[in-house]
């Protein structure tokens, strides 16, 4: 109950969660930030997915330099909207009860300090001023030519740790404190002008204070997990996932088996394609598909008509008829599951409510506490976007998937000769894809998604051997950014060395 | 008949995908005539490795199943538009899967989004556009080429799409798009795409996006320059994907065995290194493969209205 406390501090967690019950809220502008919506939130290159609360906080850096952003100023805005975060006048900051998760009392970056706490004000400039040029220059700044003079030996800044720290103490704002930083720094202007962008773009990662909130699209969802969670969604990098698209012939009213267990990604992205019109039946091991990345999408009870889910102990067991005792069991876990989710759907905060998200076993133990430890470099991040992005939106995506639906959807499955078929999960594809590519109407697609070749060599081996597929593929990708500045235009430094592996072709039946 | 809306029988009028071997596929229209060089109509026949046979023999039979042929068989396949791509007439050169998926994706398209594209080509990525977009959403295509423009529509009018896309005869250099509604993305394939900016200012939405194809990183450089300059763009991303296709094979290796053999110390015979056949399924990446094909930029529009 602790973390439901936020600024309206509602200790009974109750009327919090309806406020932010998305769908429901007056005004909810359809293309605007309002509570209860998912937005992307960048500020420099660092980029976040968050569920908007107007009374929250989003915290970017940490140490001496966090700051503690109130969300309030972005509210009923459009997106791409510029803004700039300034530290919170005094009445702002006695008002705001900072929001504290007693569930991980370990956690040191729960220590609010009210010199954190930063407001958001629309920026007057227009957004592209306010990003590229988030920091100007002083004209009595120069420039050198090349780095022959300049010598690493701590002694060119005058100014110390404690020094910046005391400033910021005082409020004083990012572009005084930088200033002040260049200006008592002895080599700055000798710098080339490329190093001197290069040093500012650092900074602008400590001192930025300029946010841009985006809509959520399957592009940016694909890049922010893949950069961030790589393992969650089986490595499938953006490349990948476009042609996956392209390749199993997803457009608007087709029908598509869907197996997958990378977050709800490609359930998302298939959604997305459809446009409201066909049917994306998502099988799924359990009875708990995974969603975190669906919800993110902000879909309309329209853009998720197309979704149906089949648990595939359904589709071993048959339909209700011929259930055997064991199936009995399963369900009656099950029924639990859906009365436990709608008797706390109203009173459970996020926390609570991921853990039935998270698919499968473990769901008891908090399985971000884990990963958290591992991932000490960047905890703080990573335990935020598990908390903003599993959010369940609404009650029409509820967790658990009951009995009836399984029934429907399992009807549907045996009545339908599929436009298309994707299989991308943690289990080996070959067993999944003799269950299902028989389901296919005749010259339709089949794509399997792997991060390792062995086992959709396999698959294919099996298409072959059968001489159930034509046109079949065994591809992998090489995809690379480029940088692109006048006379610094080279590939970026960094690329990813792997996107994952596809095996795709058409069904031609036996 | 349409590329989209997939039917399970062969009619007249149908685009199949004769599919021989993935490196032998053709695709036919199902007519009783076709004109031949001297622009004369003949009778539609189709000539293979595996003998001739009469285009018409294909009506009434299954999308997906086996077509038997005077030496031999091929499979009918029904279209879509990674089938065309790979089989499609060239006019032009053209924009193959691995770009056209990246720049779809890339563009956040989805159905109902309004597109308007530069040049047509050989409809190559306008096949997979309209896919995206229909059936809420229009592609707006236009080539300078008259001939161009004109097949491409014919093209679309056979496969069934032309509800969803308008094909322009037009200079978009020298004249714009001329499209009324607003546009949720651009997309421009033409070798001096920096000069367009100011025509893509006036058609996109707000929050709309822009792509542009060069092959040569000097064009890129000079888009991204116009596109910084115009200050309305955000968001700048410059990408290129290259795609690996891989053979599945069976190879052999033999594995030497260092032990020594117990009989020669008895016998005083010296024995041969004994040898051992290992053989392992493996994947052979091709001898030669696409090492370019063009440098993707991306940029969102913002239009800069201040506040003040």
């Amino acid at each position: 109950m602790e973390i439901s406390e936020t600024k309206t501090s509602n200790s009974s967690g109750n009327a919090v969660v309806t406020s932010s019950t998305p769908g429901g809220l007056p005004g909810a502008d359809e293309d605007g930030i309002c509570d209860g919506k998912y937005v992307v939130v960048e500020r420099g290159d660092q980029q976040r997915i968050i569920l908007f609360k107007s009374n929250q906080t989003i915290t970017f850096g940490k140490g001496s330099t966090q700051q503690d952003i109130l969300l309030k100023g972005a509210s009923g805005t459009s997106f791409l909207n510029a803004f700039k975060a300034s530290p919170a006048p005094p009445e702002v900051i006695a008002s705001h009860k900072p929001f504290k998760d007693n569930s991980k009392p370990w956690k040191k970056s729960n220590k609010a300090r009210p010199q954190n706490l930063f407001v958001l004000e629309r920026s007057a400039e227009p957004i592209v001023k306010s990003i590229n040029e988030f920091y100007q220059l002083p004209d009595t700044i120069s420039s050198g030519t090349d780095n022959r003079n300049i010598h690493d030996d701590n002694s060119s800044q005058a100014m110390k740790k404690h020094d910046i720290i005391s400033l910021r103490e005082q409020g004083v704002s990012s572009k005084e404190i930088l200033d002040t930083i260049i200006t008592s720094s002895k080599s700055f202007n000798q710098k080339t002008e490329f190093a001197q962008e290069k040093y500012l773009k650092k900074k602008e990662k400590i001192y930025g204070d300029v946010l841009v909130f985006r809509k959520p699209s399957i592009s940016i969802l694909s890049d922010y997990y893949f950069k961030r969670d790589p393992v969650k969604i089986l490595g499938l990098r953006p490349d990948t996932l476009s042609q996956l698209l392209s390749y199993a012939n997803i457009h608007a009213h087709g029908k598509y088996l869907i197996f997958e267990n990378c977050c709800g990604l490609i359930v998302a992205a298939v959604l997305n394609r459809l446009g409201g019109y066909g049917a994306a039946l998502h099988c799924h091991i359990g009875s708990n598909p995974q969603r975190q990345a669906l919800v993110c999408m902000n879909f309309t009870e329209e853009d998720l008509k197309p979704m149906m889910n089949l648990d595939m102990l359904y589709l071993l067991r048959g339909s209700g008829s011929n259930l055997s005792v064991e199936k009995g069991d399963a369900d009656v876990i099950q029924d639990e599951n859906i009365t436990t989710g709608e008797e706390t759907e109203s009173l459970e905060e996020p926390q609570a409510k991921k853990q039935k998200l998270e698919s499968g076993a473990g769901a008891e133990s908090d399985p971000d506490d884990d990963k958290n430890g591992k991932d000490s470099c960047n905890e703080n991040e990573q335990s935020e976007m598990e908390e903003e992005t599993t959010f369940v939106t609404s009650r029409k995506l509820r967790a658990s998937n009951n009995r009836e639906d399984n029934e429907t959807s399992l009807a549907f499955f045996n009545e339908t000769e599929f436009d298309g078929l994707i299989i991308c999960g943690k289990e080996h594809p070959l067993t999944l894809l003799q269950r299902l590519l028989p389901r296919l109407a005749l010259s339709t697609p089949f794509v399997i998604y792997c991060q390792h070749p062995e086992p959709l060599m396999d698959c294919y081996v099996w298409v072959k051997e059968k001489g159930i597929g034509a046109n079949v593929y065994l591809v992998d990708n090489w995809f690379r950014n480029i940088q692109v500045e006048t006379e610094r235009t080279h590939p970026e430094i960094n690329m990813s060395p792997s996107g994952g592996y596809l095996l795709f072709g058409t069904y031609i039946g036996t | 008949m349409s590329f989209i809306e997939r039917t399970s029988i062969i009619k007249e009028g149908d685009t199949v995908i004769l599919f021989l071997s993935v490196s032998n596929h053709y695709p036919i229209e199902v007519t009783k005539y076709k004109k031949n060089k001297n622009g004369n109509f003949v009778e539609n026949k189709f000539q293979t490795i595996y003998g001739h046979f009469d285009v018409m023999e294909l009506v009434g039979k299954k999308y997906g199943t086996k077509f038997h042929l005077p030496r031999g068989w091929a499979y009918v396949l029904h279209p879509t538009c990674e089938l065309w791509t790979k089989t499609l007439p060239h006019r032009t050169q053209i924009i193959y899967t691995p770009d056209i998926s990246l720049i779809i994706f890339g563009l956040d398209l989805a159905p109902g989004s309004i597109v308007i594209e530069a040049g047509t080509g050989s409809g190559s990525l306008s096949h997979a556009f309209i896919r995206t977009v229909y059936p809420t959403g229009h592609l707006y295509t236009f080539d300078f080429h008259e001939k161009r423009a004109e097949q491409a529509r014919e093209e679309f009018q056979k496969h069934g799409l032309n509800s969803w896309v308008t094909v322009g005869h037009r200079d978009v250099i020298s004249d714009g798009f001329d499209v009324e509604k607003p546009a949720d993305a651009v997309f421009l394939d033409l070798p001096k795409p920096w000069e367009v900016v100011p025509h893509v200012q006036r058609s996109l939405k707000r929050g709309g996006k822009l792509c542009t194809f060069s092959p040569c990183i000097e064009q890129v450089q000079k888009t991204v320059e116009a596109l910084k300059k115009s200050g309305e763009f955000v968001m700048l991303k410059t990408q290129e994907v290259l795609q690996r296709s891989n053979s599945i094979q069976y190879r052999t290796m033999t594995s030497l065995d260092f032990a020594l053999d117990e009989s020669e110390a008895s016998t005083g015979k010296l024995v041969p290194i004994k040898k051992e056949q290992c053989k392992f399924r493996t994947l052979i990446p091709p001898t030669q493969t696409a090492g370019h094909t063009g440098y993707i930029t991306f940029a969102t529009f913002v239009p800069g209205v201040s506040l003040s």
